[in-house]
């Protein structure tokens, strides 16, 4: 393959999420020349299944149901990503978080490729006997699309561990009675009981702390004493700021989908978490902190900030208001193109979501290599293994944010190419 | 991100009211996001079970 032949950019085919994968893929392509045939074959997708499958419904009924599976690349290893059940579900969206999970994998220097997949379907008018059927009807008719050593699926929105175990019983069922229990690490996510990992909960906030921590090491700064905030008290939210308690840092604020609270003396973790599982998983009214207006959020006085809920939250019209000197990213997509740009005159760091909440896949692949190898790890040794494996990525995107003198989120989706073009200029192209 | 196509908020139970987000237009992926609460009317396809399921010719 040679490095002077030109090629025309991809053309997007619908505005939307698809053109913003494409377009950040674009400017780490310019940034690192990546080689054109290489930038040929990312742009586009490997295979993309769509199946109408039939499904008995309790009363009787029988009913169509339409899945997807996208499979962008898998170039370092089986393709991996989530499937969700969700209405909006279609063949675009599955494209661009395909292509999405193909650089996740890479920057976390996992040997998995990168796919997406679901039903587009609204589970709240289902059963769960039918959800079940659906589930393992899909799976069914997936086939040998998907497999241990091939398209490993994980939860996503509206699938968890059970749905998960669903899938693992009905592709080991479909095998040799000798080969069923080798083919448990079809799906990672699944319950703790049936193959699934300890700490799995915790796997993508601990990442998102680790970073943190991390960032503040290099920094030669303490934790102890720095003030944080959260938006989302979720798994992701909830486990970032338990680990950076633990360290000493100091929650101030949080934010969740029914307010906002403060309390500059700091707010204990775990009263909080407490607090929202008996109050309908609301954090409004806590008694140890005060109201704030959810517009003022992102202007509280503290160090660090971590956006650990939904996209798009901080834009041109909050970011000359923040007043960390730290943006963690634990949701995918916080910060907009124009909020990250302000951001960066202003000199503040952010970690960028495809490293920062990357902890999940990383804990997907301990989960996989536990199953493939017949193996039980205990928590405190996946913690450690975590460390590793995230720390490395960390000392690899700083390290080339400051040689290149660019950004860390440029970084991450520079190594992470580079490293998928690598293989390919490796290995080359069949025949 | 700016746009996307799959937007979770018009199914999420809390989309009235939620505060994280006044762009409930753009939202892929959530933490917040719960449907327990949602319903509505929508059968894809249904086939009745008096109805014949296969035709052969």
């Amino acid at each position: 393959m040679t490095n002077e032949q030109t090629v025309e950019k991809p053309i997007t085919v619908k505005k939307g999420m698809l053109e913003n994968v494409l377009e950040q893929f674009n400017t780490a392509a310019d940034q690192i020349k990546l080689n054109p045939n290489v930038r040929k074959i990312l742009s586009i997708t490997n295979t993309e299944i769509i199946i109408n499958f039939p499904v008995r419904m309790d009363n009787g009924d029988v009913q169509i149901f339409t899945g997807y599976r996208v499979q962008h690349n898998n170039a370092l290893g089986p393709y991996k990503g989530g499937l969700r059940y969700h209405p909006t579900v279609d063949i675009d969206a599955a494209r661009a978080l395909a292509m999405w999970m193909t650089w996740k994998t890479s920057l976390a220097g996992l040997p998995y490729g990168g796919a997406k997949g679901g039903i587009q379907i609204d589970p709240s008018k289902y059963s769960k006997s039918e959800l079940e059927r659906i589930t393992r009807r899909f799976t069914y008719a997936l086939g040998e699309n998907i497999g241990p050593e091939h398209d490993i699926p994980a939860p996503d929105v509206n699938t968890n561990d059970q749905t998960m175990a669903w899938i693992a019983d009905t592709y080991m069922s479909t095998k040799n009675t000798s080969e069923r229990s080798k083919n448990q690490h079809v799906v990672t996510g699944k319950p703790v009981g049936s193959g699934g990992l300890e700490g799995r909960d915790r796997a993508t906030g601990y990442g998102v702390f680790l970073t943190i921590k991390f960032w503040a090491e290099k920094n030669n700064q303490s934790l102890k004493g720095k003030t944080f905030i959260v938006q989302g008290f979720g798994n992701v939210g909830y486990w970032a700021a338990h680990f950076l308690e633990n360290e000493g840092a100091k929650m101030i604020g949080v934010q969740d989908a029914f307010g906002s609270v403060q309390n500059n003396s700091g707010i204990t973790v775990e009263d909080l978490f407490n607090y929202g599982k008996a109050n309908n998983g609301s954090i409004v009214g806590f008694p140890e902190a005060t109201p704030l207006e959810s517009s003022d959020f992102f202007a509280l006085d503290c160090d660090i900030c971590i956006p650990a809920a939904l996209g798009n939250q901080i834009t041109k019209h909050n970011a000359n208001a923040v007043k960390a000197s730290l943006i963690a990213e634990g949701a995918n997509g916080p910060t907009d193109v124009e909020g990250e740009k302000i951001l960066l005159e202003r000199g503040i760091t952010i970690i960028p979501d495809i490293m920062c909440n990357s902890g999940g896949v990383i804990g997907s692949y301990f989960e996989w290599l536990q199953n493939r190898n017949g193996e039980l790890w205990q928590m405190d040794e996946i913690l450690e293994k975590l460390e590793k494996k995230l720390r490395t990525t960390f000392k690899k995107v700083t390290a080339y944010s400051e040689e290149n003198s660019v950004d860390m989120r440029t970084a991450a989706f520079s190594i992470a190419i580079e490293r998928i073009e690598k293989a390919y200029i490796l290995r080359g192209i069949f025949p | 991100m700016n746009a996307n196509s799959l937007n979770l908020c018009p199914k999420c139970a809390y989309e009235s009211f939620c505060v994280l987000t006044h762009n409930k237009s753009l939202v892929f992926s959530c933490s917040e996001f719960d449907e327990s609460q949602y319903q509505a009317p929508k059968p894809i396809v249904k086939i009745k079970e008096s109805e014949p399921e296969l035709v052969t010719i």
